[in-house]
């Protein structure tokens, strides 16, 4: 994750002083960075699962006896994983229709599908830290 | 029932047992998409396709901006400065906190960011002078709220990207109503402070300032950069916030000597997962916003509004009423997605200008963030001060009035907004 924002950065820099200084935009750089950040979005993601850092309306909840606190927070947890399943499972759909139909991105001409697979690869690792993060929080509750 | 009912009924139901909000809005879309048999196939191309577009990217390098320039303390100075400027009249502390702010907000691109980097420097110095630690916390979280409309704003990036504005007339709009919600809050901290007795250090003389000014000059020449390279037409904004990301690391490692590889990764990382948690909400609250408006979801509540009134100026005020109630609850990305398709036919209808309305809509969305109880600004300067979050919302309301006032004269008088862009000539 940290390398994938870390590469977006030279790389959108780079390009702002090529394209300043010889007048040359480098077209593809910008397909690589829209790409990347789909990806960092799901990488942060399933960070923030992790760290419970999501936005949310805890207030209601956190009033609420503990056995309640605990029912949100795995329900919480199964409509995320409904989600993402859900997610993954489309993703795969897209992949195939991509490699069937021979979808090539625009500027860099390689097969779209590549940039794709970030979706159920990294849906997987967000279901991952979605069960930690629910264990983290339940422990949290419990103690 | 009308199936939007539902829609948002079961969204506001997930949402209230706390749900992340991204499942909350995003398992009703997926179920009225399969449903209502609108293409559930094209989900993953469609959150695919909200991420990956050109000037959202402006987001990640602003808030990874905003990481460095709190890292490498370039607020530090500019609080220097501005303390022996205006720090020893009657609440002067509280003001230095308020102009801060809004200087740092012509830096960063995001609320909470700034009532970090500000709140770390202002709320101990408050509380050393005797000031109480909830006014201290509240303050910095309303004085905040100017970074949302003081640019570059993460927020006006993403009403651009909705409704096609111009993202650099945008943030020149913003320009006027940001300083006048600060100017706002000078009211009720100079009348609180006058009754508490807080006031300030001793006046600066010249040759300090003009050294305090000298140390703050990096500070100082960073808004420069980033807003003269957008309107120099040097720059895109999302390039000015990657030259805004290399000037920081430059100021750290070059003039500061505090910034190494170790804080490289930690502010990498910090971004990263704070540019994740806005851009899913941008993903997912993109899906439920397609979904509500191929259902005709948003069309059937734009009619209603209609249906209730036809004047303007109530119609103004009732959407004002509805986005502080939604701030109450939701984040401001979120409130986009959700309420821009029931505007848009009233803009069209009205004959209202695209940016005014985002300026108008961003100062309400930006008051949304000390309105409690979903409220990050208050949240962040609840955390740094170690005030709890019932004192700092209790210290936050005479702030919020004061703010809903600036809202209104924003609202009625479209001048304010779109004075400076058309002086710049902005389009």
């Amino acid at each position: 994750m940290v390398l994938v924002l870390a590469v977006m950065t030279m790389v959108a820099f780079i390009n702002v002083v090529t394209r300043y200084f010889i007048r040359f935009s480098l077209a593809f750089t910008e397909e690589i960075v829209v790409s990347l950040f789909v990806w960092l979005t799901l990488l942060g993601t399933a960070v923030a699962f992790r760290q419970g850092s999501h936005l949310g309306f805890s207030f209601l909840v956190d009033r609420c006896p503990k056995s309640v606190q605990r029912t949100a927070i795995w329900l919480a947890a199964l409509l995320g994983i409904v989600l993402f399943a859900f997610l993954i499972y489309f993703g795969i759909g897209q992949i195939q229709s991509e490699r069937q139909l021979g979808t090539t991105s625009e500027s860099l001409a390689i097969p779209q599908w590549w940039y794709t697979a970030g979706i159920p690869v990294f849906g997987l690792l967000i279901i991952v830290r979605i069960v930690e993060g629910a264990i983290a929080a339940d422990r949290k509750v419990r103690s | 029932m009308d199936s939007g009912i539902l829609l948002f009924g079961l969204f506001f139901l997930f949402l209230l047992i706390n749900v992340p909000i991204i499942t909350a809005i995003g398992i009703p879309s997926l179920l009225f998409l399969w449903y209502f048999n609108l293409g559930i196939q094209v989900t993953a191309a469609n959150i695919y396709a909200n991420i990956a577009k050109f000037p959202l990217l402006a987001i990640p390098f602003f808030i990874l901006a905003g990481f460095i320039m709190d890292k490498v303390g370039l607020s530090r100075g500019l609080v220097r400065f501005l303390n022996l400027l205006i720090g020893p009249v009657t609440g002067g502390l509280g003001l230095v906190t308020v102009a801060g702010c809004v200087l740092f907000g012509a830096i960063s691109g995001t609320g909470p960011a700034d009532t970090a980097a500000i709140g770390t420097v202002m709320i101990p110095a408050m509380v050393k002078r005797g000031y109480n630690i909830g006014f201290a916390a509240a303050l910095v979280a309303a004085a905040a709220t100017t970074d949302v409309l003081i640019p570059p704003s993460v927020a006006f990036v993403v009403f651009g990207v909705i409704t096609e504005a111009s993202i650099p007339r945008l943030f020149a709009a913003g320009v006027v109503p940001g300083l006048l919600m600060g100017l706002a809050l000078i009211a009720p901290v100079w009348w609180i402070s006058r009754k508490n007795g807080w006031g300030g250090d001793r006046w600066g003389t010249w040759a300090e300032i003009g050294q305090a000014a000298w140390e703050a000059k990096w500070g100082l020449m960073a808004p420069v950069i980033i807003l003269g390279g957008i309107y120099g037409g040097i720059f895109t904004p999302t390039e000015a916030a990657v030259i805004a990301v290399v000037y920081g690391i430059l100021f750290g490692v070059a003039v500061e000597r505090n910034f190494g590889w170790q804080d490289l990764y930690e502010t990498l990382r910090g971004a990263a997962v704070s540019t994740s948690v806005v851009m899913i909400v941008v993903a997912f609250a993109g899906l439920f916003s397609w979904t509500g408006s191929t259902m005709g979801v948003m069309d059937r509540v734009t009619k209603g509004l209609l249906g209730l009134t036809q004047n303007p100026i109530i119609i103004l005020l009732l959407l004002n009423v509805m986005l502080i109630i939604a701030g109450m609850l939701l984040d401001a990305i979120s409130i986009y997605y959700v309420f821009l398709p029931i505007f848009l036919p009233l803009m069209k209808q009205f004959h209202w200008d695209p940016v005014w309305f985002g300026v108008m809509m961003t100062v309400n969305l930006a008051i949304g963030t000390i309105t409690p109880p979903v409220a990050v600004n208050l949240y962040v300067a609840s955390n740094i001060s170690g005030a709890s979050m019932n004192e700092v919302s209790r210290w936050v309301m005479p702030f919020f009035v004061a703010l809903v006032a600036a809202l209104l004269l924003v609202t009625y008088i479209p001048a304010l907004s779109l004075w400076l862009p058309d002086l710049l000539g902005v389009k």
